[in-house]
């Protein structure tokens, strides 16, 4: 080996030791694991996993088994399910929703983007959509299942076009120029609110381990919640059984 | 020549001759290697490389039989992620969009700043990839010739051809070349 090689290889050794290498490297690869064994489980079972449709109907108590999770992905007890295909929380049970509000997401242009929120602007919040059905998804541009939640979404959006549900997403801790990118690639029609600083005030809903939905009743209270991928006609069922309330 | 395999010994040692290592023993052992090689082979996000070859490599691991088998299949994935995310990079650097500016320098690039090396690291970063992949394979790694080339799929032939020409290009950031009687 010559001078110059043995001198290259030093200098690689040093350079070498001197990367970082984080000590946590084994949680965050049971994590990667997991998430990989989830998404394949889904992929091979979406029908199973939406027939076990929620726990949510045992109402309080859902939120609780969720909220407590911090991070692990424990599916809520088995549901006690009536065998109806959209279960909504009884009315006398419902919690009624926090304040969720924060400026909307405007979609790009495509050629050279606005700023993708205005601070200082117009809100959109929950509150105003309030004598309406609502159907609220969290999301950001960084989550995939999430991008493909809102284009499923839209769909269940335009099939309800026609009634007085609405739809509203909840973009969480974003580059938001990158959500407005995104809004706009795959055109999505319904309003994105940048929840900008605020915590999510939604009774059951898991914020760590998006997208979750939730179906807001016509007085401004939690008639549902999904903590994981709906599908557009679960959504369409659902929403159409609580408008119909 | 310097014989250190990247900092795995203690952890082989400790896994003993046992024919089948267990997939937290090859994670111990070898990530802190794999996370060096893809910020060696110029990846702003190494330890993203590193943690996606061993989720790839764990439903592999019951083909591959032994340790080595297991360490090549490791090296082969970082040297392929890594080239697709340069490619990655560039369309996105193409198109000129917003990717990572919220993000402050990567830990790569921290370290890079504080290198005594750091033209030499520079002009190995500024190397072509595949030139690169040959010097960081040959000489870092220590693998053989056959190794590096099965490492970065292409001949043995065209290994050599590589590291030379990476070798010329790396040589007037290294001293002894100033010194050395030509």
């Amino acid at each position: 080996m010559t001078p110059v090689e043995t001198e290259l290889v030093s200098a690689l050794h040093r350079y070498a030791d001197s990367v970082p290498v984080p000590a946590d490297g084994w949680a965050e690869n049971r994590r990667r694991l997991a998430r990989s064994r989830t998404s394949r489980t889904r992929h091979r079972g979406p029908l199973l996993a939406a027939a076990a449709v929620v726990a949510v109907v045992a109402g309080t108590a859902a939120v609780v088994i969720g909220a407590g999770a911090g991070g692990q992905e424990t599916p809520a007890a088995a549901p006690s399910v009536g065998g109806a295909s959209t279960d909504l929380i009884p009315a006398a049970q419902r919690l009624p929703v926090g304040v969720v509000a924060g400026p909307e997401v405007v979609v790009g242009t495509g050629v050279i983007d606005p700023p993708p929120y205005d601070p200082a602007g117009v809100k959109l919040a929950v509150a105003d959509y309030s004598g309406q059905v609502v159907v609220l998804t969290t999301w950001g541009s960084w989550c995939a299942p999430c991008r493909t939640q809102l284009a499923d979404l839209d769909t269940a959006a335009a099939a309800l076009s026609s009634t007085d549900v609405r739809f509203l997403a909840v973009d969480l801790r974003d580059d938001y120029r990158l959500a407005q990118v995104y809004l706009q690639q795959a055109g999505i029609e319904f309003p994105s609110l940048a929840l900008t600083g605020e915590t999510l005030d939604l009774p059951g809903v898991v914020a760590s381990s998006i997208p979750a939905t939730v179906l807001i009743d016509r007085e401004q209270r939690v008639a549902a919640v999904f903590n994981r991928p709906v599908t557009a006609a679960e959504i369409v069922d659902a929403a159409t059984a609580l408008a119909s309330e | 020549m310097d014989v250190r395999q990247h900092g795995d010994h203690d952890a082989v040692a400790a896994l003993g001759a046992c024919e089948t290592v267990s997939y937290e023993g090859l994670f111990v052992a070898h990530f802190p290697g794999m996370v060096r090689l893809a910020a060696l082979l110029g990846a702003d996000d190494a330890e993203n490389v590193a943690q996606e070859a061993f989720v790839r490599l764990h439903p592999q691991l019951p083909r591959l039989t032994g340790d080595g088998a297991a360490r090549a299949y490791l090296r082969t994935t970082v040297v392929n992620l890594t080239r697709k995310r340069h490619r990655h990079l560039r369309v996105v650097r193409d198109k000129d969009r917003p990717v990572r500016e919220s993000f402050g320098p990567s830990a790569e690039e921290a370290a890079l700043r504080q290198q005594p090396d750091a033209a030499l690291v520079r002009a190995l970063h500024a190397l072509p990839p595949r030139q690169r992949e040959a010097v960081v394979l040959r000489y870092w790694l220590d693998l053989s010739e056959s190794g590096t080339a099965d490492a970065m799929n292409v001949t043995t032939g065209s290994v050599k051809a590589h590291l030379s020409r990476g070798l010329n290009a790396l040589r007037g950031h290294l001293s002894s070349s100033g010194t050395e009687p030509s």
